[in-house]
């Protein structure tokens, strides 16, 4: 069983630095202030979705109008200032995969500890390390440390431990693709892979082809609220007839 | 990547008592990860010292270094007996090591997990247990030494010595809560940081660590003030003098308490806001 439920959610940040402004771009989350000293951005007001098995929702919506805020809320990461998230099934998230790499330790360790904060058991990431080495195709490297890696194979390792246990609803945050030509290939079939066996599948991305062809319903955030929620074609239409007039 | 507990319910505005419950939970849960942060903990060291010779062997080296250099200095000062002071500098410096890294560590443990706690979710307690298991291998590695020290300056443990693991339980426990206080102060504060910094470099100096308290005359006084004194004590005087202080053990007791209460309260009241304070 797999369900996302969300009720009147609100994300506010307070802004610390001295010079908090009052302008913020078209579309993004707006200031506000309360007395003289607290200033606050509203990323997120408002928002009621409901995602049940099987269901994929796409976001759409500019630079800065909360879609990664909202995901990362769904995620755990981020705390609601108001509202519920109900959230049933194991959630994973790809947002941004590169945190938690030790560059330090070796490949090999990575995928441990990886697989550790996963919620695996050490004996259980253990197993699970030559399969995901395989996968990143980096041969010994595995046993040097991250830092001698180039940035295309410390990505596809990343890549290799982010996308290597199937959960039941997957957020992804911008479609992730890793490495050279070769892999990118087998990157897309492994996100397709994934994404066929989760139960639910949350996805925020400007690429709204992509969008489109994943997602079965569309989220449109602006400024943080919801501007529009219905079926994919629908919203994404409406969303490219505003931006390009 | 990461993968949150199957059944979860978050929400804005929650009342003092789910507060305190879920921050039970953080805690409680944060210690079931013990594969993980016992994990970090060792690859921490390892970074710390990659690529050098001597290794983890460099704590130990240092610590030596460090003892012996204040048992010489402070010792022809001092008009106790040469082994005994020996063995006194040695067992407090120990200690004051334990206690100044879990309140150094405590400050910084959650600001230098930030990609942690920006990238995947885990209990918040699972970075304090980190830091202090560091701490705490940090620890056995200097109290190998200290154990040398005491064997060769005659010490060898008593009855009274059966109060040394509890006293160091005790101080384990206290440096949680330092952990769960000063890591969220400082977080919001980062000046906080820089003041406890100085502070403990002061204290050194303020704490009963390279002198006698019959040494310093009618400042002396003054040391039923200083917290660190009872917690060395209760570590120290089994040790070297074979006695067990029960005024220091009631202080101690009282002081864990205070501090457990206060630490818990901030903690749980604080901890749905730590996310933003980066």
């Amino acid at each position: 069983m797999s369900s996302v439920e969300i009720k009147d959610l609100c994300v506010r940040f307070r802004v610390y630095d001295k010079a908090a402004g009052v302008v913020s771009p078209d579309g993004a989350g707006v200031f506000s202030q309360r007395g003289n000293s607290h200033h606050w951005v509203q990323a997120l007001s408002d928002i009621d979705i409901e995602l049940a098995e099987g269901q994929r929702l796409g976001i759409i919506g500019r630079n800065g109008s909360g879609k990664s805020t909202l995901l990362k809320v769904i995620a755990g990461l981020l705390p609601p200032s108001e509202g519920v998230v109900r959230i049933d099934g194991q959630v994973s998230s790809l947002i941004d995969i590169a945190h938690g790499m030790r560059i330090e330790a070796t490949g090999e360790r990575n995928i441990l500890l990886r697989g550790m904060i996963a919620g695996l058991s050490k004996r259980e990431a253990k197993e699970r390390i030559s399969q995901i080495a395989d996968f990143a195709e980096l041969g010994d490297y595995i046993k040097l440390p991250v830092r001698t890696y180039s940035s295309g194979m410390a990505m596809r390792l990343n890549f290799a431990i982010a996308t290597a246990f199937s959960p039941d609803i997957l957020i992804v945050d911008e479609w992730i693709g890793a490495g050279d030509l070769a892999f990118q290939k087998k990157a897309r079939e492994r996100m397709q892979e994934l994404i066929d066996a989760s139960g639910a599948l949350i996805l925020a991305s400007h690429d709204l082809e992509l969008v489109e062809r994943m997602a079965d319903r569309v989220l449109w955030l602006d400024a943080g609220r919801i501007k529009a929620l219905g079926p994919a074609r629908d919203v994404i239409e409406h969303y490219r007839d505003t931006v390009e007039s | 990547m990461n993968i949150v507990p199957s059944q979860l319910t978050l929400s804005g505005g929650d009342r003092l008592l789910s507060q305190l419950r879920t921050g039970a939970m953080d805690v409680a849960q944060g210690f079931m990860r013990y594969e993980l942060w016992s994990s970090l903990a060792q690859d921490d060291l390892r970074q710390r010292y990659r690529r050098t010779v001597f290794g983890l062997a460099w704590l130990t080296l240092s610590y030596l270094v460090f003892i012996l250099a204040k048992i010489f200095i402070f010792g022809a000062l001092n008009p106790a007996p040469m082994a005994w002071f020996a063995a006194y500098v040695t067992v407090g410096f120990l200690v004051w090591q334990l206690l100044n890294s879990f309140i150094i560590d405590g400050c910084t443990s959650l600001i230098n997990s930030e990609t942690w706690v920006k990238g995947v979710q885990l209990p918040y307690s699972t970075y304090f247990y980190e830091s202090i298991s560091r701490d705490l291998i940090i620890f056995a590695y200097s109290a190998a030494v200290a154990a040398v020290v005491l064997v060769l300056t005659g010490h060898l443990p008593g009855w009274a010595a059966l109060s040394v693991p509890p006293a160091l339980l005790l101080i384990i426990l206290n440096g949680f809560f330092l952990h769960m206080l000063l890591g969220i102060i400082c977080l919001r504060y980062r000046d906080i940081v820089q003041i406890v910094q100085t502070a403990m470099r002061v204290l050194f100096f303020l704490t009963p660590l390279v002198w006698t308290a019959d040494q310093v005359g009618s400042l002396a006084g003054f040391l039923v003030w200083n917290p660190f004194t009872y917690l060395i004590d209760i570590v120290r005087a089994p040790l070297i003098d074979y006695r067990i202080p029960y005024t220091s053990w009631a202080v101690c007791l009282g002081m864990t308490a205070g501090l457990g209460g206060v630490s818990f309260l901030v903690f749980s009241v604080f901890r749905n806001r730590l996310a933003f304070w980066y």
